[in-house]
């Protein structure tokens, strides 16, 4: 009974971790962010107990706060937005209109079709769907007479659940990520997995809340005294360890990132720059490419960078952007690197078993086009 | 314990609006003819087993409440259009699976939007679907084929059976079809016994150790590339079980054993039926039978809810009077208030006309025979109405207490007039005064003095001539009566009253009414 974040470094087995953890006859809900998560922790949790334990549910953010704390208290909402005759039709994934558009001159200036947070049509459709992207703000937005719908869905969560997980954690921003909060604040166990150093690693939902603040980027240590200021213990041990990435790997990823991160050492794996011979490793389809963008256009098999979030491979390639040429240079500043792309970089280097192969974007440029698709 | 809390009926079949709260184990549903037991129970499985969710939308017009159909016709438009709305508020468990599921804000015109479980059904017209009806919709039609039938969570999750927040069975022995019955019973029976794990592997093997047998037949194919083989979809274990109770399937029981085996089956927790629904369960069986399985239901009902319907005395005694529901023209009626060691009582007294009591107007209680036999008689005399036109019972008490009939009747609002003996003492007089100065509704009519302390002595004295003219007595016989003598006549009546009050009732001659029984009929009219 306790309120706990784990962090984690990549391939500590966070997923292992959490599906290992629970107590199978306890009533566990497991939060993720994207559908491949889910469907990673559903496979875990068959490895780890036979199957998905019957009273363990595992669910999307967006598929539990609209299924669990939005659509069984429409009336509240319909009530609280003064539109008491209001029945939902479903969820939109579009987003809403934006607060300010660019106008021809590039110039930001106040978006015409934007709806105030404190009316209804903020949340919701000309045809009656929620919008996907405000069902967070929505919760801590209404209330019923003085009380708060947080109170009341906090009591929910209590009522059917013994323990809360999330996974991914660094991946919640903005209202998602206070909405976490509002309700850890009122839950007795509430466990939230994940590493710093992969936030902004998604391609939606990078700024705000708890990574950026009014003066700018929220360093780890900031970040950890706030949590515990939220009234969480932290464990960085735990999980402190790779089991995926080998002793050279993470040496060379703390060295050059300056983001901490060790091996459990079972393994090798060695660092490779590959600007010598580039074509043996983009010719062998045993080795995955890591681009920053655009993986589709080439022909060999590639993902990017974001993309291959909580993935593993035998091994992988990671083709550099322009700005990171002198990464293998003894100058190299991580500081230098503005943080969305440098955990992106970390995301990239940590995804294979084995080796890891680095080639600068100045090789790739040179010879591109040929592994263009047509 | 998983169980039914509430339910809540809008415009189905006779019920324009109904509330119904249930008791947590048994529940006994009593009510005229047509009162809308059966309504009530249909109401619970068209919203827990999904009943109409593939019949032909012209059910409708059966199901629909015809007031509202009226009310439309007499002002056709989208607005009026009648529509059904129940909803079945639950008792779950929270730490079940799926429980929350069910959980969220009540819809509906209450008010209070606190969270419960439940699930509520819905058929309304969709305006969407019957985009261009307006015109047929304005002469008066009613669109049933553009109505939808939505089954939704109080959670706002639409509802299917597979996710049934508790296991539920109506046993139903009114139907004469009874082979879709017994298929509904054995099914659910399967689904509630079984886990799904075990459910599923009973399946797979039956299906695929019956399309090995049948493959293993070789039976010659049809042509070179055609020949029969078993349809699966056809193959589900469930159609194909029965119940066999020493090797004999239930349904080739009589339709008595039946019930009581079906009913038997269905109360042990063993087999895990949370909610039970009988339907008239009296049906088919002899009082013995009747009474086996009243014991069976009433040894077990800590295990479940049951929901009875019935006509039947014996069941809502034996089942106690405190768990009745009584369905009237205002609403539904709880008799939890009956005093227990009233109810415990009746528990005991097989042979009591409770039901009676409940379902009529207005109620004349007399002491036993002769008075049931000569009231209907005398009431004719004074009103020119049978008691039947002015809906009124006689009950005769047959030697239980009318208090107790009385303080049953208390929580019914109904005038009851007891029509008794005073015998010979006058407390008993005084305390019917002050009794009858106390209460409105029931009021204690008898002999205003103790020389008029039974019936029978009060109909002599009223008319001595006529009944000595009627009644041959032996000249010399004493005549008796408890030791005492009373003079022969009087002597004869109290000594024969059944006899003598069928002799006056079939003499076709007119009586004098004694005066405290004319006040009786008098003053229930009033």
């Amino acid at each position: 009974m306790a309120k706990r974040v784990i962090l984690a470094v990549a391939g500590a087995g966070k997923t292992y971790h959490i599906c290992h953890e629970i107590d199978p006859t306890k009533r566990n809900l497991i939060l993720a962010f994207t559908h491949e998560n889910i469907y990673n922790i559903q496979k875990e949790l068959c490895d780890a107990h036979g199957c998905v334990p019957e009273l363990t549910t595992v669910s999307t953010f967006d598929s539990f706060v609209y299924h669990q704390l939005v659509l069984p208290y429409e009336p509240s909402i319909a009530e609280h937005f003064g539109c008491p005759e209001f029945v939902s039709r479903g969820i939109c994934t579009v987003d809403p209109p934006p607060k300010t558009i660019k106008n021809s001159k590039g110039k930001h200036v106040a978006n015409p079709l934007y709806k105030k947070k404190d009316g209804l049509a903020h949340y919701v459709t000309m045809r009656e769907q929620y919008y996907c992207a405000t069902l967070s703000e929505l919760v801590l937005q209404v209330k019923k007479n003085r009380e708060s719908l947080i109170k009341r869905v906090a009591a929910r969560l209590k009522m059917f659940y013994d323990c809360v997980l999330i996974d991914e954690f660094q991946d919640f921003r903005e209202y998602d990520y206070e909405l976490i909060m509002a309700l850890a604040k009122q839950l007795d166990d509430v466990v939230l997995v994940g590493d710093y150093h992969q936030h902004s690693v998604s391609a939606t939902n990078n700024s705000g809340k708890p990574f950026k603040n009014k003066i700018g980027e929220v360093s780890y240590d900031d970040f950890v005294t706030n949590i515990i200021s939220e009234g969480f213990t932290v464990d960085a041990s735990t999980l402190a360890k790779s089991r995926r990435c080998s002793k050279d790997v993470c040496n060379y990823v703390s060295q050059k990132l300056g983001i901490e991160i060790t091996s459990n050492g079972d393994h090798s794996g060695a660092v490779k720059w590959i600007d010598d011979n580039p074509y043996s490793v983009l010719d062998d389809d045993r080795i995955i490419k890591l681009v920053f963008q655009e993986a589709g256009k080439y022909s060999f098999i590639a993902l990017n960078w974001s993309y291959s979030k909580g993935d593993t491979f035998d091994s992988a390639c990671v083709i550099l952007t322009d700005g990171l040429d002198n990464l293998d240079s003894d100058k190299f500043n991580s500081d230098r690197v503005r943080p969305s792309t440098l955990n992106k970089l970390y995301v990239a280097m940590t995804r294979s078993r084995g080796d890891l192969y680095l080639m600068k974007a100045s090789t790739f440029k040179a010879i591109r086009d040929s592994y263009i698709i047509q | 314990m998983n169980y039914i809390k509430w339910l809540h009926i809008e415009g189905f079949k006779k019920f324009i609006s109904l509330d119904v709260e249930f008791n947590k184990h048994m529940n006994i549903l009593v009510g005229e003819n047509e009162a809308g037991k059966s309504t009530i129970l249909d109401a619970i499985k068209t919203v827990l087993n999904q009943q109409y969710r593939n019949a032909d939308k012209s059910i409708l017009r059966d199901l629909f409440n015809t007031q509202m159909v009226a009310a439309f016709k007499a002002e056709p438009s989208v607005r009026t259009l009648p529509r059904i709305y129940i909803e079945v508020e639950l008792a779950l468990d929270p730490q079940q699976k799926n429980a929350s599921y069910f959980y969220g804000e009540v819809y509906g015109q209450k008010k209070q939007q606190v969270e419960k479980f439940g699930i509520r059904f819905e058929c309304k017209y969709d305006e969407e679907l019957g985009t261009g009806m307006e015109q047929s919709i304005q002469e008066g039609k009613i669109p049933y084929e553009y109505y939808t039938l939505t089954w939704t969570t109080f959670a706002n999750r639409p509802y299917q059976m597979i996710k049934r927040p508790l296991n539920f069975l109506a046993i139903d022995t009114t139907s004469s079809a009874s082979a879709p019955s017994f298929n509904y019973f054995n099914r659910t029976l399967f689904t509630s016994r079984y886990d799904d794990a075990t459910k599923a592997k009973a399946k797979n093997e039956f299906r695929d150790k019956l399309i090995e047998a049948f493959d293993n037949l070789g039976l010659p194919a049809l042509s070179e590339n055609q020949k029969f083989g078993v349809d699966s979809k056809k193959v589900v274990l469930e159609t194909v079980l029965s119940i066999y109770e020493d090797s004999i399937a239930l349904e080739n029981r009589g339709s008595g054993m039946e019930s009581l085996i079906k009913t038997q089956i269905a109360l042990d927790r063993a087999n895990g039926l949370d909610v039970i629904l009988m339907e008239e369960p009296e049906n088919h069986l002899s009082f013995s039978t009747l009474r086996t399985m009243l014991q069976q239901i009433s040894d077990q009902q800590e295990n479940s809810q049951i929901i009875v319907a019935t006509h039947n005395n014996m069941i809502t005694s034996r089942l106690n009077l405190k768990n009745v529901l009584w369905i009237t023209e205002d609403g539904v009626k709880s008799l939890n208030g009956v005093r227990s060691d009233v109810a415990e009582f009746f528990v005991r007294a097989d042979d009591n006309a409770f039901l009676q009591l409940l379902l009529s107007k207005k109620v004349i209680l007399v002491e036993g025979a002769t008075e049931f036999l000569l009231l209907p008689l005398f009431y004719k005399q004074i009103t020119d109405h049978t008691i039947e036109e002015d809906g009124i019972s006689v009950i005769s008490c047959n030697g239980i207490s009318y208090k107790r009939y009385l303080e049953i009747a208390k929580a019914t609002n109904k005038r009851i007039a007891v029509v008794t003996d005073n015998d010979e003492k006058s407390d008993r007089i005084a305390e019917a005064a002050s009794f009858n100065q106390a209460n409105d509704l029931q009021h204690i009519f008898m002999g205003a003095t103790v020389d008029e302390w039974t019936w029978e002595s009060c109909i002599y004295k009223e008319n001595k001539d006529t009944l000595d003219g009627m009644i041959d007595v032996q000249a010399g016989a004493a005549y008796k009566f408890h030791d005492k003598d009373y003079g022969a006549v009087l002597g004869k009546m109290l000594n024969n009253k059944v006899d003598i009050a069928y002799k006056m009732l079939t003499s076709g001659k007119t009586f004098t009414i004694p005066q405290y029984i004319k006040d009786a009929i008098g003053w229930l009219r009033g």
